[in-house]
């Protein structure tokens, strides 16, 4: 059995008196697509700021393929092979659409300070590799019309888009997607899940999607964990989950 | 000690308190209402206790020449905000700050013209003797002082929480676009935000001042007091400034009384670092939790900069290089000294321009690391016997050093507490310089320092003076180009729109800002080392708070993202008393001195105005430098 | 109640609406359609006054507003849920629907006041467990409640709704499309942004579609929903060329 890419053991997160998180269990397995719903503030968005080292857990782990992470730095988990997009779309207001997606793939290598005044081979290479990536995912989701525009001038929709290509740009073996749909029509989201399925089998990358468009996520992954205030309450196949009548009281309504 | 020296003590720290906590406040009220920080508001205060001052000597009764004096603060404070802040609608946080430093400049140039800068004193309010509380004697005065606070504070809370206007001061504060939607009018908030700052700060120093005498100079140190008590007991919540204040005026009646009154600034800032590691949002600011939404640090200016190196920027390195050797040949003697100086200024500004313009972190102390370096430089060469380029490398270590250990601390924390504790810094520095007279040779310093030497050639003459200081501010200038055209200039842009996005990409946020602050810090000590050995001697005169402020004018008429502009805003800071000088030929009146402040002051503002105003942006746009990305957030209505 | 005709809006040299003609009759809801960047979060601005015309006309119940402050077209009763939410991150749920009465409110904050809070927790029951919190460290959905509520606290006659079932799980989506239904019988009139075709046009008396700061198509709700071919040229045009 291999070890799984994330693993999130007893995860609790209290916000005061709130418990937001509470002893949230499951995992991710590699190149797995698999979602996460429940209703508004069952503590999605914490969840993913708690593995991605935004937030402090109150108790519990994070294990990113095979390693604790729990406790490091976004900085550092995000080098290590993770990446993520954020429900409040932000992307760089000061830098155009394709220098956003190159930020992608800082992570890609570590170069010092004096590297980077001497622009020796390292920091070349770096550049180069982070452009080459930009281009290739700018094209394949669609932005070459824009990339030279300020990312912030945008409509939200492709603001969305954009901020998944800067997510991809770090070739991630773990992507946490939160809410990328929110704000596409239809046709986009569905080339939107269809790019994220094979986006993710090219570069061999698992998927975390939070939307709450069910249609999209039904449609991309091949397990879905619901969630409710702050608790598991099912994981399973999405035609399991989706009669499940937990499920359907808490979330999907009759 | 006894119990009614303590008690003494006590009472006097009150007071002083009192006054800090007043113009706490009022830093408050600007802050929850603009999100800025107004430097000017020491000033403010001491304007008006001079104001009351003056009306009250030229006969008029105390029951009007204090409150018009506040009134007349609240004028100037709201007059400021119309005339120089709400046109200044692109201008990011930290050029703003800049626009109240120069409205700081003129005010001290106004009462310097006006009045001198000798101290003046409004009557107390209540004639008699101090009142005694059983071995304690309690001014009148001060009673009065405490008393209106005491309703200044219950009024400004009660005004943030319960009347419409304080709910919507907060609101656009803390996002403006949403208050548009509500219809919130964020121009009429700021014009009364200022005014009202105005008005208590005015009113404080009329207060205060039959305690103590008011003086020209006296506003930078309460301005600074106030913020530092308002920071200590929480910035953004109602009575935190006023706890703040009164605590720290306390601290201070204590370590004046029972430690030193030499050290009392360190201490003070001592103090200040400690609380914002242990609680950085105060001590009434709770703790501080992740939130869903983040407000942007600073807000963004619309033109994307160019983040990789183009051939523009190689010609304009070589034939830069070029000029400065053609400018040493020919340049006229007299004006050698003054290009030796804009060199030296440059370094200081390249500096800048990474810290302050790229990573949005403003510092009011690099004087602080010229000194380090002016003083490792003096103390190796002079006393030790090193040679200067060893010296000026220690002197680099040093203030490298300095810089990271104090980002360390800093830069966890989001916001301009940068700005704060390195001015605290600067002042533990000329308090070290000052007193330390073992080691930095007390007020009168290191004199007899050699010129500057290289591999045992000594360059003594003015014009290898000029070449060697060209020759390090090219460096500085190469190092800063490679910087802000690499992926490091590129992750400081997106570290200013989104810090957690661009964590999330894997740029480590706070190594990256400790890295450039170190650089900036090591320009400005190399800086500081080559100054003593072309003047030979130093002390710590001239690194003061004026020279930030130099260094700041510099910095925003050279551009905050230009490093070019460094040389051109240097060169006008250096140049521009040296004209005034002339004009006025050798007149050592007061009136010269307040008017080349008002011109400092004026300039600053005219030229962050010049920079930020939609009309000039717009002319620039229109006479045609612009690449692909030139999209103009005109969201706002045109007023 | 609401008319428009020949709006130009530009951002500097991006010409966002090129002439946009739309009517609104009371008691409606209308919906307006259309892809990224087709310019309806520019019309809503445009209408509530956060931004300003190059040309055109906007009217409301009969009089000129184009030269009026947002707050005075409050005051007239336009209400408007922005898109992206625009909460004021560091003030309590209470004191941002609060603040969404803003351009009504006298001095003081009224006792009378708790009437509009009430009628908004009851229609969102969640916000009034949530009064205190502060709004920025709500969930994507909470905030968008407040946001909706907040339109809601000035009592509007025309309530503008840019995208406002953003980020709602599915049942809330439903529930909001029958508050919304409710609005309309409490006589309030709604205009509607949505990207959400379907559902957006099931429920709107009448839709506008837009692309490219135009618009394409107006008609029926119930017979736009119906005409496959137009359905698909709108949702397909997913990219526009600037
Ligand atoms: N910093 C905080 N302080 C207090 N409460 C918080 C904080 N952050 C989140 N919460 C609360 O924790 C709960 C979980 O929030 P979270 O953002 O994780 O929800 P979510 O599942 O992502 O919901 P949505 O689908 O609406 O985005 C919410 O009730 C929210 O109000
Ligand atoms: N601040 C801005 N600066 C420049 N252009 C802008 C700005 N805001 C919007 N635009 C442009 O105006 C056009 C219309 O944008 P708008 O936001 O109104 O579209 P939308 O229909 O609301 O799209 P979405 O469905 O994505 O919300 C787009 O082409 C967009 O790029
Ligand atoms: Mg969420
Ligand atoms: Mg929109």
């Amino acid at each position: 059995m291999t070890t799984p890419v994330l693993a999130v053991a007893n995860l609790s997160v209290r916000f005061g008196g709130l418990r937001a998180v509470s002893d949230v269990n499951f995992t991710v397995e590699e190149n797995e697509i698999v979602g996460l719903i429940g209703p508004n503030g069952a503590g999605k968005t914490t969840i993913f700021n708690a593995i991605f080292g935004m937030i402090g857990p109150t108790s519990g782990h994070v294990l990113f393929r095979g390693r604790d992470i729990t406790g490091l730095p976004p900085e550092r988990i995000a080098q290590r092979g993770m990446s993520r997009t954020f429900q409040n779309v932000r992307l760089f207001g000061e830098l155009s659409v394709r220098e956003n997606v190159m930020m992608g793939a800082y992570g890609a290598g570590r170069c010092g300070i004096i590297a980077s005044i001497a622009r020796v081979g390292r920091h070349r290479r770096l550049e180069q590799l982070a452009a080459e990536r930009a281009d290739h995912w700018i094209a394949r989701l669609g932005l070459s019309a824009h990339a030279g525009m300020l990312a912030t001038a945008l409509p939200l929709g492709l603001q969305r888009v954009a901020e998944v290509a800067r997510a991809l740009a770090s070739e991630p073996r773990l992507m946490l997607l939160d809410e990328p749909a929110a704000g596409l029509n239809e046709i986009e989201k569905g080339k939107l899940g269809e790019l994220l399925s094979t986006a993710a089998a090219e570069s061999g990358c698992a998927l975390l999607l939070v939307d709450h468009d069910m249609q999209l996520v039904m449609g991309v992954v091949g397990r879905v964990i619901v969630v409710d205030f702050g608790r598991k309450i099912a994981d399973g196949s999405p035609a399991e989950v989706a009669c499940d009548p937990a499920v359907i009281e808490a979330y999907l309504g009759a | 000690m006894d119990a009614t020296a303590l008690a003494q003590t006590a009472v006097s720290g009150l007071a002083n308190g009192a006054l800090y906590a007043f113009v706490g406040l009022a830093f408050g009220l600007v802050s929850r209402s603009t999100g800025l920080i107004n430097f000017a508001q020491g000033d403010l205060t001491m304007l008006g206790a001079m104001l009351a001052a003056a009306m009250s000597d030229a006969g008029a009764p105390l029951l009007i020449a204090v409150p018009l004096a506040a009134v007349g603060c609240a004028a100037i404070g709201g007059g400021f905000y119309f005339f120089a802040i709400r046109p200044s609608t692109r201008a990011t946080m930290s050029q703003l700050i800049i626009i109240t430093v120069g409205l700081s400049i003129l005010i001290r140039g106004a009462v310097t013209s006006l009045w001198g800068t000798d101290p003046k004193q409004v009557p107390p309010f209540t004639q008699g003797a101090p009142i005694a509380f059983g071995g304690v004697s309690v001014l009148p005065q001060q009673l009065w002082l405490i008393g209106i606070l005491a309703l200044v504070a219950i009024a400004t809370a009660w005004f943030f929480r319960r009347t419409t206007l304080g709910l919507a001061l907060r609101a656009s504060a803390a996002n403006p676009v949403g208050a548009s939607f509500v219809g919130i009018d964020p121009r009429l908030l700021g014009l009364f935000a200022f005014a009202a700052a105005g008005f208590l700060g005015g009113l404080a120093g009329a207060v205060w001042s039959p305690i103590a005498y008011a003086q020209v100079d006296i506003g930078i140190g309460i301005g600074i007091k106030g913020f530092t008590g308002a920071i200590l007991g929480g910035l953004y919540t109602a009575f935190g400034p006023l706890i703040g204040g009164v605590l720290l005026g306390l601290f201070e009646a204590f370590t004046a009384g029972y430690v030193s009154s030499h050290y009392e600034d360190a201490l003070i800032f001592a103090l200040l670092i400690l609380v914002l590691l242990l609680r950085p949002r105060g001590l009434l600011g709770g703790s501080a939790g992740a939130t869903n939404d983040q407000k942007p640090e600073e807000i963004l200016s619309a033109s994307a900069r160019p983040t990789t190196f183009r051939r523009r920027d190689i010609i304009g390195i070589v034939t830069g290089i070029v000029a400065l050797g053609i400018i040493g040949a020919v340049l006229p003697a007299v004006w050698v000294s003054t290009a030796i100086f804009t060199g030296m200024e440059a370094m200081i500004v390249i500096g800048l321009v990474l810290l302050t313009g790229f990573s949005g972190q403003l510092s009011l102390g690099q004087p602080a690391f010229m000194m380090i370096g002016g003083y490792a430089s003096a103390y190796l060469t002079v006393r030790s016997g090193w040679p200067p380029i060893l010296a000026l490398l220690v002197g680099i270590a040093l203030s490298a050093s300095v810089a990271l250990i104090m980002g360390r601390i800093i830069f966890r924390l989001h916001g301009f507490y940068l700005s704060m504790a390195s001015l605290g810094l600067l002042m533990i520095a000329l308090t070290f310089a000052r007193e330390w007279s073992g080691i930095t040779g007390g007020p009168s310093g290191f004199v007899g320092i050699e010129s500057f030497s290289l591999l045992g050639v000594r360059l003594a003459s003015d014009t290898a003076v000029y070449y060697t200081v060209a020759a390090f501010a090219v460096i500085s200038l190469l190092f800063g180009m490679n910087i802000a055209r690499s992926r490091i200039g590129r992750a400081l842009l997106a570290m200013r729109s989104s810090e957690s996005a661009a964590r999330a990409c894997g740029v480590e946020v706070v190594g990256l800002k400790m890295r450039i602050f170190a650089f900036s810090a090591a320009t400005a000590s190399v800086s500081g080392s080559l100054y003593g050995h072309y003047l030979s001697i130093v002390n710590p005169s001239p690194f003061g708070l004026d020279a930030t402020i130099q260094q700041l004018t510099a910095l925003t008429v050279g551009g905050f993202l230009s490093l070019w502009g460094a040389f051109a805003g240097s060169l006008l800071t250096v140049a521009l008393p040296q004209v005034i000088g002339w004009i006025s030929g050798s007149a050592e009146s007061q009136l010269i001195a307040g008017v080349e402040y008002i011109l400092f002051g004026v300039l600053l503002i005219g030229i962050v105005m010049a920079q930020s105003s939609p009309m000039l942006y717009r002319l620039r746009r229109r006479l045609g430098r612009r690449g692909a990305a030139s999209v103009v957030a005109a969201s706002e209505r045109a007023p | 109640m609401l008319k428009i005709s020949d709006l130009h809006v530009a951002y500097g040299n991006v010409r966002a609406l090129r002439g946009i003609d739309l009517e609104v009759n009371a008691g409606e809801i209308v919906a307006i359609l259309g892809p990224n960047g087709a310019g309806k979060s520019t019309l809503i601005k445009t209408i509530i006054g956060v931004l300003s015309s190059q040309r055109g006309a906007i009217e409301f119940e009969g009089r000129a507003i184009d030269a009026l402050p947002t707050a005075q077209r409050i005051r007239l009763g336009i209400g408007t849920i922005p898109e992206g939410r625009q909460l004021f991150p560091d003030m309590s749920v209470r004191e941002n629907l609060i603040l969404g009465a803003y351009a009504q409110l006298g001095l003081l904050v009224p006792a009378s006041l708790d009437e509009s809070l009430d009628r908004v927790f009851s229609v969102f029951p969640r916000l009034r467990e949530r009064a205190r919190q502060l709004a920025g460290s709500l969930s994507g959905g909470e905030a968008q409640m407040v946001a909706v509520g907040r339109a809601l606290m000035s009592r509007p006659k025309l309530l503008l709704g840019d995208e406002p079932s953003l980020g709602l799980a599915p049942i809330l989506v439903r529930e909001l499309l029958v508050t919304i239904s409710r609005l309309r019988d409490a006589g309030i009139t709604v205009l509607l942004a949505d990207q959400n075709a379907l559902s957006a046009l099931r429920m709107a008396d009448r839709a506008y579609v837009m692309n490219t700061g135009r618009i394409v198509a107006s008609g029926p709700g119930a017979v736009l929903a119906g005409d496959q071919r137009l359905l698909q040229a709108y949702l397909g045009s997913g990219v526009d060329k600037a």
